[in-house]
C-alpha cells in the first residue's frame, strides 16, 4: 500500500471551519462550568432521584433498561435485523473442500495458537463479570457481549476455512437465540403492559431478576450476532478465492 | 491550574496525537496500530468524565473489536496480494 505523504490541506481547512465551533465551545467554557449547569444538574438529579424507587443499583443500567427500555428492545431488533441482512448478503454457494490447491491450506500463526487456550477462558470471565457488575456497579450487557463477541473471533479464528464454512451452514441454529431474545423482551414488555398497564413496567419486587435476564439475553445476542458477522466474513473470502482458482484454470 | 486540569489537556493532547499519527502513518500497520492506542486513550478520557460505562465499551468495542477487525483485514488484504 503506498500511501501519499501530501496532506490534504483542503480537506484539513474544511475539518476545522466544521469542527471549529466545537472547539470553541470546549475552550470557552471549561468543564468544571459545564458540570455545574442547571440542566445537567436537573437531569442528574431526576435519574439519582428515581434510581432510589427502582431494584437497579447502576444508573446507566437503570436508564438502558428501565427508563428508556423501549430504546434498547429498538437496539437488539436493529442487532437481530442486521444479523438476517448479513445471512442473506454473505452467503456463499462454493463447497470449500472442492477447492483443493495451495490457496486453501491454512496455517496458524503460533502466537494465536498459544494465545487462544490462555485467553478464552479469561475473557468469558471478564465477559460474565461485566454481565453481573452490570446491575450494581459500571458494566453491562453490551460491554460484556462485546468481550464475548472477542472470545468468539478469537475461536472462529483457529478454525480452519473447511470448519468455519460449516460453522456458517449451521449458523442458523444461533442466529434463533438472538430472535428468541428479542421476542422473549417484546413478551416481557407486553406482559407490563397486562400488568400495569404500561409498556415494558417490569413487576414489583421481580425487577432485578428479569432486568439481570433480560441483560444476559442482550448480551448473548450481541457477541453471538458479532461472532457470525465475521464468520460470514470468511464466506466472501472463499468466494473470492474460488473466484481466483477459476481465474487460474 | 491544577494537577487534575493538566492531566486532562495531556490526555487531550495524545489522542489528538495518536490520531493524527494514524491518518498520516506510512505504513497501514501503523495506521492500526496508532488508532487501538487512540481508542485506549479515548477510553482513558472516558473515565476521567466520569462515564466508567462508555470507557468499558470504548475498551471493548473501539479498541478490542475494532482493532482484531482491522487486523485481519491486513491480514487479508496481504494475502490477496500474493495471489493476484
Amino acid at each position: 500500500m503506498k500511501h501519499s505523504k501530501k496532506i490534504n490541506w483542503f480537506l484539513l481547512i474544511l475539518i476545522l471551519i466544521i469542527f471549529s465551533p466545537l472547539l470553541w465551545t470546549i475552550g470557552f467554557s471549561p468543564i468544571e462550568n459545564q458540570i455545574n449547569r442547571s440542566a445537567h444538574l436537573t437531569l442528574h438529579t431526576q435519574i439519582k432521584s428515581a434510581l432510589i424507587e427502582t431494584e437497579i443499583g447502576n444508573a446507566t443500567t437503570a436508564v438502558l433498561l428501565k427508563f428508556r427500555a423501549y430504546d434498547t428492545l429498538l437496539e437488539v431488533a436493529v442487532l437481530v435485523l442486521s444479523l438476517v441482512a448479513a445471512t442473506v448478503l454473505a452467503r456463499s454457494s462454493t463447497n470449500y473442500e472442492s477447492l483443493n490447491n495451495e490457496t486453501t491450506q491454512t496455517s496458524f500463526h503460533p502466537l494465536l495458537k498459544t494465545l487462544v487456550p490462555t485467553m478464552v477462558p479469561f475473557l468469558f470471565m471478564i465477559g460474565a463479570y461485566l454481565l453481573w457488575a452490570g446491575t450494581k456497579n459500571p458494566g453491562g450487557a453490551f460491554q460484556a457481549g462485546s468481550v464475548w463477541a472477542v472470545m468468539g473471533i478469537l475461536l472462529i479464528k483457529t478454525l480452519p476455512i473447511s470448519k468455519i464454512q460449516q460453522f456458517n451452514n449451521s449458523s442458523i441454529k444461533l442466529s434463533i437465540l438472538t430472535f428468541g431474545s428479542l421476542a422473549i423482551f417484546l413478551i416481557i414488555g407486553v406482559y407490563g403492559n397486562y400488568i400495569h398497564g404500561s409498556f415494558l413496567k417490569y413487576p414489583d419486587g421481580k425487577e432485578y431478576y428479569l432486568v439481570f435476564f433480560i441483560e444476559t439475553l442482550i448480551a448473548l445476542s450481541t457477541a453471538i450476532v458479532l461472532t457470525i458477522f465475521f464468520s460470514l466474513g470468511r464466506n466472501l473470502i472463499i468466494n473470492q478465492i474460488a473466484a481466483i482458482s477459476s481465474k487460474e484454470k | 491550574m491544577n494537577t487534575l486540569l493538566l492531566i486532562d489537556i495531556f490526555l487531550a493532547l495524545i489522542l489528538l496525537l495518536l490520531v493524527f499519527l494514524s491518518i498520516t502513518a506510512n505504513s497501514l500497520f501503523k495506521s492500526v496500530m496508532y488508532f487501538i492506542c487512540a481508542g485506549l486513550m479515548l477510553s482513558l478520557i472516558w473515565i476521567r468524565l466520569g462515564a466508567i460505562d462508555i470507557a468499558l465499551a470504548e475498551a471493548a468495542i473501539g479498541a478490542g473489536i475494532t482493532g482484531v477487525l482491522l487486523l485481519d483485514g491486513l491480514h487479508h488484504l496481504s494475502r490477496k496480494k500474493e495471489h493476484l
